[in-house]
């Protein structure tokens, strides 16, 4: 798809730094949000004058808080965290400048509003202040899609925030649910048993195969949800959304069903 | 005269400001507030928003679009800090432990970026496309800037204007934007915003000058670090790049590593010290402070002219 790689292009283009790139490997830029975001604009009644712009600035500052994500608390390369640091601070000015020359104010807002969001909602789950299941998966699909959320509001499609939080919690589910399946470790396990089991000092295989279960649930929640949308999507999207549907998650039934 | 009492006549409007930092930094989430307000309690000198307020009052002066302004700036100043604190790995900020040392790292990261939004949303209360796109393109700078330093660390054979231009990334552009923009919120004569804008970047140089002058010769106590830790750490300054024209001295500075311990840096902070080198930073200082000055004078005259006046004189000349 020509778009795809002509925008994938020009981010790359934006963040490249030759210094940065010598001690910190580049960011990766995720073609499932450009997707999700190139059918939300051609699907909107009220796209932004330059919609381009608006996508290369979301996608910057998802990259800027990816980034920082991965500031270590202690250990690793004094510079390589110092670097890591300026990186994200770095793409995420590129964000706002390259909002600013849009001049959509009202999107500076917006998306300011979701950077606020997902770093409450990332502390939160830092500091495992989270109580309940449900609230663990709607902050984790917050964190996910707040940024493409508030693209939605903006262009006065909001059917597409719900899609694309489903979407994005979808594969976050997934690939958490891979990682504790083959690795026995995963943030989002940790979490759930931190409230299912606030007490265990490690997990049977019942209390695992629990887990497993419950988060089983809301990936049949989300996939549901994603049928039942029925949005017009392109079919690179429609593709990826079919893989997401299948794919691992056979390996996992099994697991589940062998313990 | 201390500087809150120099600028006595805004002593309501900056008061005012500081409720709004306060009321904007709380957030839904307890512990992200509390670290917000943390840095926020310790103080500091608010010099983005009093250049802010003093610029618009070569406009028309309304508190209520303006402060948006002044509270952007200082939100803006604060994220930088806190993500500073996890560059420098610093422990201490204004006396108080900083939010990495009291949190972590992680969480400090997390603080920054909602600071920064916090900020951006403070400014989206200025529908002016222009407004934004300078302290965008300001914010790329400075970001530009410290990875620069970065990259310049130890780096003794660096020519004047690469110092120059890291300083202007690093401090004077942000006080160059403060005062634009508050001339432009304030609707002010685009001539009057471009000097105020000059103005604000001479005085940001000589302050900067004067902050690198000052860690060689405060004490420990007042800087809250170990005088000569930027150049441990590999921050060659201006005091520095004028040392090292002394041959001598030269061969003591380039073998300074992030290892020398104290006894070797007081030797090498001494050897500096003999040098004309901090009596020629503070000329280069006393330059920039008077091509601010000079710029006043084209600006119409007012109460806040003066202020701005005896502002730059301060923060140019300061002892500490």
């Amino acid at each position: 798809m020509v778009k795809l790689a002509s925008l994938k292009e020009q981010i790359e283009r934006l963040l490249d730094h030759p210094y940065l790139r010598e001690h910190v490997p580049a960011p990766a830029v995720d073609e499932d949000r450009l997707l999700l975001s190139l059918s939300m604009m051609t699907d909107a009644p009220a796209g932004p004058n330059e919609p381009d712009r608006c996508i290369i600035a979301m996608m910057l500052m998802q990259i800027a808080l990816d980034t920082h994500d991965q500031v270590t608390d202690r250990g690793g390369d004094l510079r390589t965290r110092q670097l890591v640091v300026l990186a994200g601070d770095l793409y995420s000015g590129l964000y706002y400048d390259l909002l600013a020359r849009s001049g959509d104010v009202a999107l500076i807002r917006l998306f300011a509003e979701a950077v606020r969001e997902i770093n409450e909602q990332k502390v939160r789950l830092y500091e495992k202040k989270v109580e309940r299941i449900e609230t663990l998966f709607a902050a984790v699909g917050m964190i996910e899609s707040a940024l493409l959320a508030k693209l939605a509001e903006r262009i006065g499609a909001p059917q597409w925030g719900e899609f694309a939080g489903h979407y994005l919690l979808l594969r976050r589910l997934l690939l958490e649910q891979e990682a504790f399946v083959r690795t026995g470790s995963s943030m989002l396990f940790e979490q759930m048993a931190h409230i299912a089991f606030p007490w265990a000092k490690g997990l049977t295989k019942e209390q695992k195969r629990h887990l497993l279960r419950l988060c089983e649930r809301y990936i049949d929640h989300c996939k549901e949800a994603l049928l039942a949308a029925n949005l017009p999507m392109n079919d690179l999207l429609r593709f990826r959304m079919a893989e997401l549907a299948g794919g691992f998650q056979a390996i996992v039934k099994k697991s589940v069903e062998e313990g | 005269m201390k500087l809150k009492a120099m600028y006595s006549f805004l002593s309501d409007d900056l008061a005012a400001v500081e409720e709004e930092l306060e009321r904007t930094v709380r957030s839904e989430y307890g512990p992200l507030g509390e670290a917000a307000l943390h840095l926020l309690q310790a103080g500091g000198k608010r010099i983005r928003p009093v250049f802010v307020l003093l610029s618009a009052r070569f406009g028309h002066y309304d508190f209520e679009r303006i402060k948006h302004v002044a509270v952007a700036l200082e939100l803006i100043h604060m994220a930088s800090l806190v993500h500073d604190d996890v560059i420098d790995d610093a422990d201490v900020r204004r006396g108080r432990p900083t939010i990495k040392a009291r949190w972590s790292n992680r969480f400090a990261m997390y603080t920054g970026d909602y600071l920064f939004a916090r900020s951006l949303e403070r400014m989206a209360e200025l529908e002016s496309p222009r407004a934004h796109q300078v302290l965008a393109k300001t914010i790329v700078e400075v970001c530009r800037g410290e990875i620069e330093q970065i990259k310049d660390k130890y780096r003794f054979d660096q020519p004047l204007r690469t110092y120059l231009r890291r300083i202007r990334r690093k401090t004077a552009l942000l006080i160059a934007a403060s005062c634009q923009l508050g001339a432009f919120a304030a609707g002010a004569p685009e001539a009057v915003a471009n000097r105020l804008y000059w103005f604000g970047h001479y005085v940001g140089m000589s302050f900067q000058i004067t902050d690198d002058i000052l860690d060689f010769t405060s004490t420990e106590e007042q800087l809250g670090k170990p005088a000569g830790s930027d150049l441990q750490q590999g921050n060659v300054t201006l005091p520095v790049l004028y040392a090292l024209c002394d041959e001598q001295v030269r061969a003591k500075i380039t073998a300074v590593n992030a290892d020398t311990d104290a006894e070797e840096m007081a030797a090498v902070l001494a050897a500096i010290k003999q040098t004309d080198a901090i009596e020629r930073s503070y000329a280069l200082s006393d330059r920039y402070l008077e091509k601010a000055l000079g710029l006043l004078n084209e600006l119409p005259a007012n109460e806040a002219r003066t202020l701005l006046h005896d502002l730059a004189l301060y923060i140019g000349k300061r002892d500490y």
